[in-house]
């Protein structure tokens, strides 16, 4: 680093003075002793150099050289060793800002008279005080000079001031007014300024009032300038950090700069204050090529009673966040490289967003807009901004790699909130003993029950997810890999479908949940899958748990409440089987019935809390809805069974008011979910995710037996468990019980009924439903435990004792299945998909694109499949696709030719399938035998179709697997083609097919973008979308006549060779899918204002009634 | 309230009991039908295109006698796609063909380009094609495949002395074609190496040699399996002076083993020698009872057969030695017949006739023919134009109501119903035989309408040779 020499003109400690003193660096100039003694000397304060006046009239403070001076002062000639020694000593002036200052300023003060470095003068800049401290001064520090200032101007304006005044110093100690400098942190300071060559030295700040908490020690900040000080609040000072270091900055509150570089600097960047005028002022020291330490040996206490002393938090009104925010990003647009603020400033802003997002969801939308002001005030003030980055940028010796190495990585915000809530407690007392406390707490919890229970359910969920979480999930059935961000968002907000051959339709909602949780996640779209898959366990338990704690006075039922849960089958068969709905609706059902539960339980007159559990109820069943259409039934179902359940256990006003909540949650969640929602109505149930599925008997459905898990004996034991309750509990808690109880029943005969009154009817996939009835059957289970270490020890010995042994014994039997399951690591998923095996589709995309067809089981295939005759067929889009083809639209007049299509060939109809899918773009016809190559379930396709599409004359067999055949079709067109003028394109034909059969044109691609292609044409333009007058197309501007090709794609009329613009016009759709997201929020902000209020409802029964007289409190409300 | 203990319990224990008791759903609804595809048949309503497979005659016949049969039996002029896939690789030769509506088109083989096989593709399931010999000394003409497929049988094959079988294996599809032959005589399986994993490249045929594996081996059964791609497979022996016997006999294989066959035609002239070859693919031994339904009032024992796992098995049909062998159906002389061929319905089998005439009543030749597994209520049949032969239209039928079938006849553009072949009334297990020469012009087709189904054939006998085919069922049609 090239380091500029300090000021040749000052002196360094005279050798022998000071044994630990340093020597010039090599590289430094031979200091010469000054002749004069530094401290007070004329030359230090160029304008009217003055002693401090103890008369408060003064206005300004007198000159040195007229100051009366000491009557022991010695003469010239009699020069003692201090003055000897500072005489050598390099000159200090101490720049001490001050404004309106409290009782502390004479510590303050003082503290600097008593520094035992010689050569120190201090001067006391006064920020525009109402009242003149100059008397104050005085009498802490009679020497000291005391500059006022007319108005406040703020630190670092103020402390420019002395780039006028101040002359001959080397260095400028700059200080805050709280602050106490012990007595030799000067002489440290400069000491280590000159042994490392430092441009800037910070000392180590400790807390004001004990000094053995830490307050600072050198700082640095984050990528996005965010200040990170590294120390843990309430940390004590263990000389841990006492190593001197290069940091990226030092806290102005006391900083030691070398006086050429200040200058060289021009100081303080006003606009930067307050909070960022040291971070810019080291930060160009750096760019200058300039060191900052901190020497930790020179100690200061800090009271931290200044503006800039605080760091903005979301709770911490005290700061103005759009000043910060603004001098925050000054500084990044002002320090940065051109390259870097590419990603930084985008990433920053992105994260500010967030913070704003979480602001006003905490109610605070005053800061969040103050937030992200502070970005549009230097977007207003931009040309200043700029004259300050030219300014900053032309003193730039060093890349920004190497300012980076003294940043910490990622988020300093989410490093300080980890410190805060992560490691305050230990630091606050004896680490040694609380660590001791802990570990002995930890030994007696993990000696009682429910922890062994819980770290069962962990150490299972996590043996059993374990390829999961650290290897991938593949794409099996709906488990569909998730696009990047953009394409999600995209195709939310899209006005024109996406899946199968596109549609006129509203983009559905599950797209917008899963881009919220991928930017929550920082883009991350793998991540945020992994999450919901992986974490759908531990999420269902947990919900379980909070389901089942009000309802017990002890932890140990609503444990076993959520092991019961989480050992069912029904969630690894959802894994298993790829079922990505099901797996949300076991994560969230728990948390909609304790909502409900919840309804029933606010006191009639308590609307909030009703109020509340409604949103609750709303927003989880828009969430599960949304990815499994089905669950918007999922509350009035549970209404229903509570109302039926009325002649069994009473309630008849709880579960009134339960079905109330439910249908006006449900209404509520449809609304959330327009206008996506509005298009299910009267949709073929192929929309809702209803496929014809092989029909299961009601033998399975009770043993949760949907997939590979739950074969054997292991399900029955849970039902066991659950009749515990009926036979040993009473009162209420037998009441809830039989609820729970009805609640499974009828979600087993939901589950079931449809396919035992016709075998042939769509189904929907059968773990949905049964989520209901093993949550139902947790809660007995749990209730079952409740009621044993209840009631239990009031009977005698006898056949209820017996029955809860057999209770043990049936839980234990699925807990043994969930271990034997948990082995294998993926719960039955597949190790690999489809996707992966047929990645060679979209290693080369041709020009224009393609589309893959899908045809087999609808049970099996990648996605959400539509049926016609009993065969299931999705399109994917140049490969073998994604979560996009999920959640397919409503069928299309251009779908049905598609599916006439498939019946066609099924029929024997057709010897050209070829032909008739090319308008589509359809390149390949993958037909799949099982959900994944070499595992998963297997289903065979109907023969007869498997036979004819053999035996199709412009099929080609590209690709043969053990349960898949790929044909390839010698006929396709590109998604975006066009052909000549001279060929004849069939345009607006009564039968689309039979048009196809005969002749497919001969077509050449359009390259490039959609909104911006290559030339083309002229000729007839061929988009493969599904036939819609929405679509437009201009060709340099000029608008071409559309019609439709085949009957049921889009044709344009090129006239002229030009860039050819294909945009679709569905209205106002977009800011349709803009209004939902903000009823989202609306809702969400709702839901969480009124979340308060939940409180009120005593829902732990410990603490107010004995268990011998326990009744819940929902049931006492009702 | 005080919640009861006892009902949820109850309705637990209720709904366990329906569990076990009726829960189970009705799978019968959703089982699959295995596939029901015949290598010959019109296509069903609603088709937009079809193809129809042509293999050839062996590259040892000249095609110079080989026709191709193009019938529309529409009331709308059609227009197919005729494509010749040379045998020498050369580009393939296409060219669309107009059939006139309600009209046959006949076109020589030697025309459309030069030897290899042929597809017709047409957009309706109005038009038929057959191709074949039409010529005096050489009759050999059936309906082309409407499919390829990947599994073909053939029961009745000989090498003996003097005899030369083939089989034609097409891949009309743009899929190369992998497949396995294996020759199954009375005496063994053949599966030739050379025969295995036999490429049959996309859109060309291979001819196979049958007579080279299973040398002089009287009962030669073939049965081909694709493990990829689809293929058409026709037989064909050509029946040399050192034989004792003349001609050549073409079919098309079947797609499975069925466990009944029906043939509608056959006689017991004076020096017809005929056979029907039974030939068993499946793992099992297999008793298949041979019936002959010669007249109401003349019985005819039937004969049961043992066809072991992978053997074929002949049974002579009449002209038996006096006492009659076991393996000889005793049909009384000089007597027309309809056969019924019956297997265990678990174990299905392979039936196909072989006649041999020397020196009869009606001439010489060779004839073979499938049997048909799957009687259809409507036929097509083309009539043969070769000059002086007799045509005859045999139908069966194999149900056990009677019959009354209709025939329509469809010649230069229009439709017309001779008297003589409206309203024939067929009794339950007969056959009714009519003698088409001279009732239809030769450019004419036959459309057999019945109030049930039946089966039928066409004879077509000249000087020199002799022809037996199936006709081409068009179920589902008007």
């Amino acid at each position: 680093m090239d380091t500029p020499d300090p000021d040749p003109g000052t002196g360094l400690l005279a050798p022998g003075q000071d044994p630990g003193a340093p020597q010039a660096e090599p590289d430094q100039p031979e200091a010469e002793p000054r002749d004069e003694p530094i401290p007070a000397a004329p030359d230090h304060v160029d304008r009217e150099p003055a002693v401090t006046d103890p008369d408060p009239d003064a206005a300004v403070v007198a000159d040195t050289d007229t100051a009366e001076p000491d009557d022991d002062e010695p003469d010239d000639d009699e020069l003692d060793d201090d003055e000897i020694e500072a005489a050598a000593a390099p000159a200090v002036v101490a720049v001490m800002v001050t404004s309106d200052p409290g009782p502390w300023l004479e510590d303050a003060v003082a503290s600097l008279a008593e520094q035992e470095y010689p050569a120190l003068s201090v001067l006391v800049l006064d920020n525009g005080s109402t009242e003149d401290p100059t008397p104050r001064i005085a009498t802490a520090e009679p020497h000291a000079f005391v500059r006022r200032l007319e108005s406040n101007l703020g630190f670092a304006a103020a402390a420019n001031d002395v780039m006028a005044t101040v002359e001959g110093a080397t260095f400028l100690l700059f200080c805050h007014d709280d602050v106490v400098l012990a007595p030799d942190a000067v002489r440290i300071m400069v000491e280590e300024a000159y042994r490392s060559n430092a441009g800037v030295v910070g000392p180590k700040l400790v807390d004001y009032d004990d000094e053995s908490k830490l307050l600072e020690v050198g700082m640095s900040i984050d990528h996005y300038g965010v200040p990170f000080s590294g120390i843990e609040p309430g940390e004590l000072d263990q000389e841990q950090h006492d190593a001197v270091r290069d940091v990226f900055y030092v806290s102005n509150a006391v900083m030691l700069v070398r006086t050429d570089l200040f200058h060289e600097l021009e100081g303080f960047d006003a606009a930067t204050f307050p909070g960022f005028d040291d971070v810019d002022l080291c930060w160009r020291a750096r760019l200058a090529g300039a060191r900052i330490l901190v020497a930790p040996e020179a100690r200061v206490r800090h009271r931290r009673t200044t503006l800039q002393d605080h760091r903005p938090t979301r709770r911490d009104e005290t700061v103005d966040l759009e000043a910060w925010t603004r001098g925050r990003v000054r500084v990044l647009m002002k320090s940065y490289s051109g390259l870097a603020l590419v990603w930084v400033l985008p990433v920053a802003f992105f994260l500010n967003l967030i913070e704003a997002a979480a602001l006003v969801i905490g109610r605070r939308p005053r800061r969040a807009a103050g937030l992200l002001g502070g970005w549009f005030d230097n977007i207003r003030q931009l040309g200043d901004v700029h004259r300050a980055r030219v300014s900053t940028q032309r003193l730039r010796r060093v890349d920004d790699g190497d300012v980076r190495d003294l940043m910490v990585r990622g988020s300093a915000r989410l490093r300080m909130f980890l410190a805060h809530r992560l490691h305050a407690g230990d630091r606050l007392a004896d680490v040694s003993h609380r660590t001791r406390d802990a570990a002995a707490r930890v030994r007696t919890r993990l000696r009682t029950g429910h922890v062994v229970l819980a770290t069962v359910i962990v150490v299972l969920i996590l043996i059993g997810s374990r390829a999961l979480i650290f290897d991938r999930v593949p794409q099996v059935g709906t488990l569909n890999d998730w696009p990047s961000l953009g394409a999600l968002w995209s195709t939310f907000l899209s006005s024109w479908r996406y899946a199968m051959i596109g549609a006129d339709a509203p983009g559905p909602p599950i797209f917008g949940l899963m881009a919220l949780l991928s930017t929550a996640l920082l883009g991350d779209t793998d991540l945020a899958r992994t999450v919901v898959v992986a974490g759908a366990f531990p999420l269902g338990a947990w919900g379980a748990y909070r389901l089942a704690r009000p309802l017990a006075p002890a932890v140990l039922p609503a444990v076993v409440t959520a092991l019961a849960y989480v050992v069912n089958p029904v969630v690894r068969n959802a894994v298993g089987e790829g079922h990505f709905g099901p797996l949300v609706a076991f994560a969230l059902a728990p948390f909609l019935l304790s909502a409900l539960l919840r309804a029933g339980a606010a006191a009639p007159d308590d609307r909030r809390a009703r109020r509340h559990a409604m949103l609750s109820v709303a927003l989880l069943t828009t969430i599960i809805a949304a990815a499994w259409p089905p669950a918007l039934l999922f509350a009035l179902t549970i209404g229903v069974a509570f109302q039926l359940a009325v002649p069994v256990a009473g309630g008849l006003h709880l579960s009134l008011r339960t079905l109330a909540i439910a249908a006006a949650g449900t209404a509520l969640a449809f609304v959330l979910l327009a206008p996506w929602s509005f298009d299910l109505l009267g949709a073929r149930a192929e929309t809702f995710g209803l496929v014809t599925r092989e029909p299961q008997g009601l033998v399975d459905m009770l043993s949760f037996q949907t997939g590979r898990a739950g074969s054997g004996a292991a399900p029955w034991g849970l039902i066991v468990a659950g009749l515990l309750p009926l036979a040993v509990a009473t009162g209420p808690r037998l009441a809830w019980a039989s609820r729970a109880w009805m609640l499974t029943i009828v979600a087993w005969i939901a589950a079931w009924l449809p396919s035992r009154l016709d075998s042939s009817a769509p189904l929907p996939a059968p773990e949905g439903m049964l989520v209901l009835a093993a949550l139902g059957l947790a809660l007995a289970v749990g209730l079952g435990v409740a009621a044993f270490t209840d009631e239990l020890r009031t009977f005698h010995f006898g056949w209820r004792q017996l029955a809860a042994v057999a209770a043990a014994v049936g839980l234990a039997l699925p807990i043994m299945g969930l271990t034997a399951d948990a082995l294998q690591g993926r719960w039955g998923l597949s190790g690999d998909d489809w996707a992966s095996r047929f990645e060679w589709m979209s290693e080369d995309i041709p020009d224009g694109g393609f589309r893959v067809l899908w045809l087999g089981d609808p049970t099996i295939l990648p996605g959400d499949p539509h049926v016609v005759g009993g065969t299931g067929y999705l399109v994917t889009r140049d490969g073998p696709g994604d979560v996009r083809d999920g959640w397919a639209p409503p069928r299309t007049k251009a779908e049905r030719e598609l599916a006439r299509a498939i019946e066609m060939v099924r029929a024997g109809r057709t010897v050209r399938f070829g032909h008739l899918l090319a308008p589509a773009g359809v390149r390949y016809v993958a037909v799949v035998e099982r959900a994944a190559p070499e595992s998963g379930r297997k289903a065979a396709i109907d023969p007869r179709l498997e036979a004819e599409l053999g035996a199709q004359v412009d099929l080609t067999v590209s690709r043969v697997e053990s349960s898949a055949v790929i044909y390839e079709n010698e006929s396709w067109i590109p998604r975006r083609a066009v052909a000549p003028p001279d060929v004849d394109v069939p345009i607006d034909v009564d039968d689309p097919l039979e048009a196809a059969t005969r002749d497919v044109p001969p077509t050449e691609a359009v390259l490039g973008p959609q909104s911006e292609s290559e030339p083309a044409g002229p000729g007839t333009l061929l988009w493969s979308e599904a036939a819609d007058s929405g679509w437009q197309a201009t060709v340099d501007g000029t608008t071409a006549t559309r019609a439709d090709a085949f009957g049921w794609t889009n044709a344009f009329a090129v006239e002229e060779r030009g860039s050819v613009d294909l945009t679709f016009d569905a209205g106002l759709r977009r800011v349709i899918a803009y209004l939902e997201m903000v009823a989202w929020f609306v809702v969400a902000a709702l839901w969480w204002r009124s979340r308060s209020r939940e409180e009120d409802v005593d829902l732990d029964p410990d603490e107010s009634r004995e268990a011998e007289t326990y009744e819940p409190p929902v049931e006492v409300a009702s | 309230m005080t919640a009861r203990r006892l009902p949820i319990p109850l309705l637990l224990l209720a709904l366990i009991l329906v569990a076990f008791v009726a829960g189970d759903p009705d799978t019968e609804r959703m089982a699959r039908a295995s596939d029901p595809r015949e290598a010959v048949a019109v296509p069903p309503v609603g088709t937009t295109s079809s193809g129809w497979f042509c293999p050839g005659p062996p590259p040892s016949l000249p095609i110079e006698q080989e026709v191709l049969a193009l019938t529309n039996v529409s009331e709308t002029d059609e227009t197919v796609v005729v494509t010749v896939y040379p045998d020498g690789g050369e580009a393939s030769v296409s060219r669309d063909v107009d059939v006139a509506a309600l009209s046959v088109t006949r076109l020589a083989r030697v025309d459309l380009g030069p030897t290899g096989p042929v597809t017709v593709e047409a957009f309706s399931r109005d038009v038929v094609v057959e191709s074949g010999f039409e010529s005096v000394e050489r009759v050999a003409l059936n309906p082309c495949a409407s499919t390829a497929a990947k599994e073909w049988h053939l029961a009745a094959g000989t090498t003996v002395r003097g005899t030369e079988q083939y089989l034609m294996v097409f891949n009309p599809l743009g899929t190369d074609a992998k497949v396995d032959v294996t020759i199954r005589t009375g005496e063994r399986v053949i599966e030739p190496e050379d025969l295995q994993s036999l490429d049959v490249p996309r859109r060309t045929r291979v001819a196979i040699e049958v007579h080279k594996y299973a040398i002089r081996s009287e009962r030669v059964a073939i049965d081909l399996e694709s493990t990829i791609g689809d293929v058409v497979v026709e037989q064909s022996i050509v029946f040399n002076a050192e034989s004792g016997f003349q001609g050549v006999s073409r079919s098309m294989g079947v797609l499975a083993p069925a466990a009944g066959w029906t043939f509608a035609d056959g006689n017991t002239l004076a020096g017809t020698s005929t056979i029907v070859a039974l030939s068993n693919p499946g793992p099992v031994d297999v008793e298949v009872d041979v019936y002959a339904n010669v007249g109401i009032d003349v019985p005819v024992t039937p004969v049961t057969a043992v066809v072991p796992r992978g053997g074929v098995t002949w049974v002579a049909l009449g002209r038996c030695p006096d006492p009659v062998p076991e393996g000889c159906l005793a049909i009384p002389p000089e007597s027309d017949y309809a056969l019924q061929v019956e297997s265990d319905p678990n174990a299905p089998i392979v039936a196909e006739v072989l006649t041999l005439y020397k020196d009869t009543a009606v001439g010489s030749g060779a004839a073979t023919v499938m049997g048909t597994a799957d009687p259809a209520d409507r036929w097509i049949v083309t009539r043969s134009v070769v000059p002086d032969a007799r045509v005859v239209l045999a139908l069966a039928n194999p149900a056990i109501r009677p019959v009354t079938v209709d025939v329509d006849v469809i010649a230069d553009g229009s439709i017309e119903q001779p008297d003589e072949l409206a309203g024939i009334t067929i009794e339950p297990g007969q056959r009714a035989g009519v003698e088409i020469t001279n009732l239809v012009g030769p450019d004419a087709t036959l459309v057999v309408r019945a109030s049930a189904p039946i089966v039928v054939e066409r004879s077509v006998y000249a000087a020199g040779d002799l022809s037996r085919s199936p006709a081409i069922p068009a179920r589902g049609g008007p």
